[in-house]
């Protein structure tokens, strides 16, 4: 090996999040501005590693969005994810629902923190940097873990 | 040996390793493939990228 980073993933890339989003089962909704949640923000969310107010996010600006996601197998009574700029001036998007009640239909496709989806998407967009390199890419999917293996 | 790139994703992370490229190639090989996930949070080099220093010391 000659070295090892590790990367965080940021969103920044809203085609490689639609291609994403459509693998797993969600409908991304363009220039949609509201995305449903429960309405009213009630402070009870104790889990400093979670929880959009904690990463910078103003609760007053819940249910707002840049763009959206929905379920394709949606009900009525589905709640959405909403696509956000990161706060802070900082680059990229954040994904941001509503966890509880129906938002448990939102994790059983997206994973909780939305991680499926996120996994999804950093592999999007690394088979299509490693492809356009010039690389050929192998990709294992085992219990949760996506291993991409690229080679010229 | 050949020039592989692993990435590992996990939990919204990758990890991306590199084996068979020496010095600081490993590094321009991955550095837009970092760039294009995320946020690179660290970078450990491994024996090999030191091996490439030392034989141009001795050149």
């Amino acid at each position: 090996m000659s070295h090892v980073a590790s990367v965080e993933c940021r969103i920044t890339d809203l085609e490689a999040l639609k291609v994403a989003a459509d693998k797993l089962g969600f409908e991304f909704v363009e220039d949609q501005k509201t995305f449903k949640w429960y309405g009213r923000w009630l402070n009870d969310w104790s889990d400093r590693s979670r929880g959009a107010v904690f990463k910078g996010h103003n609760p007053k600006t819940f249910g707002k969005c840049s763009h959206a996601l929905r379920l394709k197998s949606r009900s009525g009574m589905d709640y959405e994810v909403g696509i956000v700029p990161a706060p802070n001036g900082e680059e990229g998007y954040d994904l941001i629902y509503d966890s509880y009640g129906p938002g448990r239909n939102l994790e059983s496709v997206g994973g909780k923190d939305m991680s499926k989806l996120s996994n999804e998407y950093l592999a999007t967009k690394a088979e299509g940097e490693l492809e356009r390199r010039g690389y050929r890419v192998e990709r294992e999917d085992e219990q949760g873990v996506i291993t991409l293996v690229a080679r010229k | 040996m050949p020039q592989t790139i692993t990435v590992t994703i996990k939990n919204g992370k990758a990890t991306v390793e590199t084996q068979g490229f020496v010095g600081e190639t490993c590094k321009d090989a991955t550095r837009d493939l970092e760039r294009a996930m995320g946020m690179t949070t660290a970078d450990v080099p491994t024996p090999e990228m030191h091996n490439q220093a030392r034989v141009d010391i001795r050149n």
